[in-house]
């Protein structure tokens, strides 16, 4: 089912919230909705989940017009969401506030649950088995009975997750998932976004200021600005994007000269692939990053050191091992299969694109994999190895941006 | 909760209707017997009320505790209530040929009574409950007020007489400001013996508990937490909350018509058992025991009933007559406002979540890890 909006006004006041927005999010696909502060993508997410109602437009979700159904319905109607600021129910335990969004999927009701009909037991058990399950994948069922509030932060964010999709819907709206995460982390949670879509087949809008993950996730990206769309496009085309660059840098009298000059110093060369944006298949084929052999070798022995240095659980010996021999693989064929292991990518996949996410994305990764994947020790070692990555000298970009991609704009060359 | 009971669930539908049973019996036995072992009526009466007001507090609980909704005036509900109840049961008493009350004709006049006590206080909540989408804290609790305040001074104000409207009419025939006496002022049949009284108050505190410990409670409770997460989750805030200002309100229509025509009881029904006071000892029976807590509810209900005998007894003791006696001034009335007032600072320093927060008595351990 894909979410399209036309048109989508809002006024608060005299202040145009959101003006004339348009877009479609296919089936399963991976959207990115950005923009400065203050550009209203927080506030379309709230016109798509009901909170708020579009002064003027279309928002369609599948076959249903979502304008005039009230949240809980638009919830029915497959639409989840997760908040900015962290909203989970306090004063219940870790595995009730999955519970609570089963309530449109049970059968048994309020009279049923009085009398404690069979059909009650049934229900809570099943909803209950699958809280579990659900908790489990998030690697939070240890914490099924503690109070949300004890969880850290991260834990708090996969929580919020988990419930939304309890809700088993076809649409998942994330709102800056990655906010006060680190490196490690985010890099996880790009993962986690794809391993989301290619095991419930959701389709995964992402409204997020990292744009580490932004760029590694999405399929294509609306830009937002004021209110108003200034740009839709992949990741790449977005990343040059003239009036994105604006945005976010400012322009004033002296902007082309800045412009050129910001330009130069963070896309030093530019590939010319933007002349066949092809949103099926976006972004350029990776072409091989002009590294040497033996320059590679070194590189991923550096690696393997560094991560073996990074682990020292000894219950994550086995997957040690397994990154060890991934990135020896990976050294040899570069081969794409290595995508959870973020920092082999960095070294020696040319360019990790993400559009071509379902043959990248391991299929579905075992909870040990996921476990890795939030921010386990395992990442930050991965960000050791990626900043020895950028050192060796790719072309010197700074490690907050996407290192997976700048090998590409390299090699483009 | 469902937590690991597949094994034991014949087991325990079984030991469930054995409890039933043996309360219906207790309850029985309570009425048939409750005399002989307690002389007093007055304690007796006491004891009765103190099942009355457990209803009124896990009523109120369900609204105030569960839903967060803060309503401060639940007596209006049970004043419903009980104004319904009694006209209900002096009409159908003359209707089945007066004389006393008996055992075998509470099984007719009891249940009529209290389904037309519940339907119309239920039907209220509804209303009153409409506003409550719309507004919340501070702005809901002088809603609720008014609505008590109104129902309150629409019946004392009726002037007795047969001109004007059919409603004017009806409602004169009401008492006014000097209560309901039934038909011809020959008193209201007094129909809910304990039988009535304490089984009551044990089915619909079971019926709280379950509320409570089911999805729907579940669901309440989050929007308490959190409306927006809740709605985004797909709990309907509106259909939620109204349901639950229903159910609060059919609960104290219910403990209102048991009241009204409560044995033993010197009951009048006079819209001065409903005025603010009569929230107000709602809300500290539900705050008290612990806001949520069905047990608590139950414990405040009790407790607070008791505690206002127990402020009668010493305002007739001698000291404090003699003190009267010297304080002309003095209002007796404030003594239980300052004990009130004490209590409630107490708990508020010394426990603020009430006596049981929102956990239960005899509540199951969690299991440990699913």
């Amino acid at each position: 089912m894909r979410l399209v909006l036309e048109q989508v006004t809002k006024n608060f006041g005299g202040l145009r919230a959101v003006g004339g927005v348009s877009f479609t999010v296919r089936d399963k696909a991976i959207f990115g909705l950005i923009g400065p502060n203050g550009a209203g993508k927080t506030t379309v997410f709230n016109l798509i989940t009901g909170v708020y109602k579009p002064d003027a437009g279309k928002i369609a979700f599948g076959d249903a017009d979502l304008v005039p159904l009230k949240p809980a319905q638009i919830a029915g109607a497959g639409v989840a969401r997760t908040f900015q600021n962290i909203r989970l129910f306090g004063q219940l335990s870790v595995v009730e506030n999955l519970l609570v969004a089963c309530e449109l999927q049970k059968k048994a009701h309020l009279a049923a649950a009085v009398l404690r009909l069979p059909v009650h037991y049934e229900d809570e058990q099943a909803m209950y088995d699958r809280a579990l399950e659900l908790l489990r994948v998030f690697d939070l069922h240890e914490m099924a009975d503690d109070a949300p509030t004890s969880l850290s932060y991260g834990n708090q964010r996969r929580l919020e997750i988990a419930r939304a999709m309890m809700l088993a819907p076809s649409i998942l709206l994330l709102d800056e998932p990655a906010a006060g995460m680190n490196y490690g982390e985010a890099e996880g949670l790009k993962t986690q976004i794809r391993w989301l879509r290619d095991t419930f087949g959701v389709a995964v809008v992402l409204v997020e200021h990292n744009m580490q993950v932004v760029m590694g996730v999405c399929e294509e990206i609306h830009v937002l600005d004021h209110g108003e769309t200034i740009a839709q496009g992949t990741p790449e085309e977005i990343r040059r994007h003239p009036k994105v660059l604006a945005a976010y840098l400012g322009e004033d009298e002296e902007a082309p000269a800045v412009r050129a000059a910001v330009e130069e110093a963070s896309n030093p060369v530019l590939p010319a692939v933007a002349s066949a944006p092809d949103l099926a298949a976006p972004g350029a084929p990776p072409s091989a990053e002009k590294l040497s052999e033996p320059e590679l070798a070194d590189l991923s022995r550096e690696l393997t050191k560094s991560l073996e240095r990074g682990l020292s659980k000894p219950d994550d010996d086995a997957d040690d091992a397994k990154v060890a021999d991934d990135a020896e693989d990976a050294k040899d064929a570069g081969e794409k299969e290595v995508a959870n292991v973020q920092a082999v990518e960095v070294v020696t996949e040319p360019a990790h694109p993400p559009p071509a996410v379902p043959a990248v994305t391991p299929s579905a990764p075992d909870v040990g994999a996921l476990d890795s994947g939030w921010g386990s020790e395992r990442d930050l070692a991965a960000h050791d190895a990626d900043a020895n990555g950028v050192d060796k000298g790719t072309n010197g970009v700074g490690a907050h941006d996407d290192a997976g991609e700048d090998p590409s704009k390299k090699g483009g060359a | 909760m469902a937590r690991g009971r597949a094994g034991e669930k014949g087991k325990s539908r079984l030991s469930r209707l054995a409890v039933g049973v043996a309360a219906l019996g207790v309850a029985l036995l309570f009425d048939l017997f409750l005399a002989d072992f307690v002389h007093d009526s007055s304690i007796r009466q006491l004891l009765m009320l103190a099942a009355c007001n457990v209803l009124v507090a896990l009523s109120l609980n369900v609204i105030n505790g569960m839903a967060g909704q803060f309503s401060i005036g639940h007596a209006g509900f049970v004043g419903l209530g009980g104004y319904t109840s009694a006209v209900m049961a002096s009409n159908l008493h003359e209707m089945l040929g007066g004389g006393e009350p008996t055992f075998a004709r509470s099984f007719i006049v009891v249940p009529v009574c209290l389904l037309a006590s519940a339907t119309l206080a239920g039907l209220f909540g509804f209303l009153v409950g409409l506003p409550s989408l719309r507004l919340r804290g501070d702005y809901l609790a002088i809603v609720t007020l008014g609505f008590a305040e109104i129902f309150r001074l629409v019946i004392a104000t009726a002037q007795a007489g047969e001109d004007g409207s059919v409603v004017a009419r009806a409602l004169s025939r009401l008492g006014g400001q000097n209560g309901y006496m039934g038909i011809d002022n020959q008193g209201i049949p007094l129909y809910a013996g304990p039988f009535w009284v304490f089984g009551l108050a044990f089915f619909l505190g079971v019926v709280a508990w379950r509320i409570k410990f089911s999805g729907w409670g579940r669901a309440l409770r989050a929007l308490r937490e959190d409306e927006i997460a809740a709605a985004a989750v797909g709990v309907d805030p509106t259909r939620y909350k109204v349901t639950s200002f229903v159910i609060a309100a059919v609960g104290a229509g219910i403990a209102g018509g048991l009241m009204a025509i409560m044995r033993d009881g010197t009951p009048i029904v006079n819209p001065d058992n409903y005025n603010f006071q009569a929230s107000f000892d709602a809300i500290t029976m539900v705050i008290l025991g612990g806001s949520g807590s069905v047990s608590g509810a139950a414990i405040g209900g009790v407790f607070i009933t008791f505690s206002i005998k127990a402020i009668e007894q010493v305002q007739a003791t001698s000291a404090v007559q003699a003190l009267r006696r010297e304080f002309e001034s003095l209002d007796l009335n404030a003594l239980r406002m300052i004990v009130y007032a004490v209590v409630l600072v107490l708990l508020m320093v010394v426990r603020p979540e009430g006596l049981l927060g929102e956990r239960e008595l005899f509540q199951k351990k969690r299991r440990a890890r699913g």
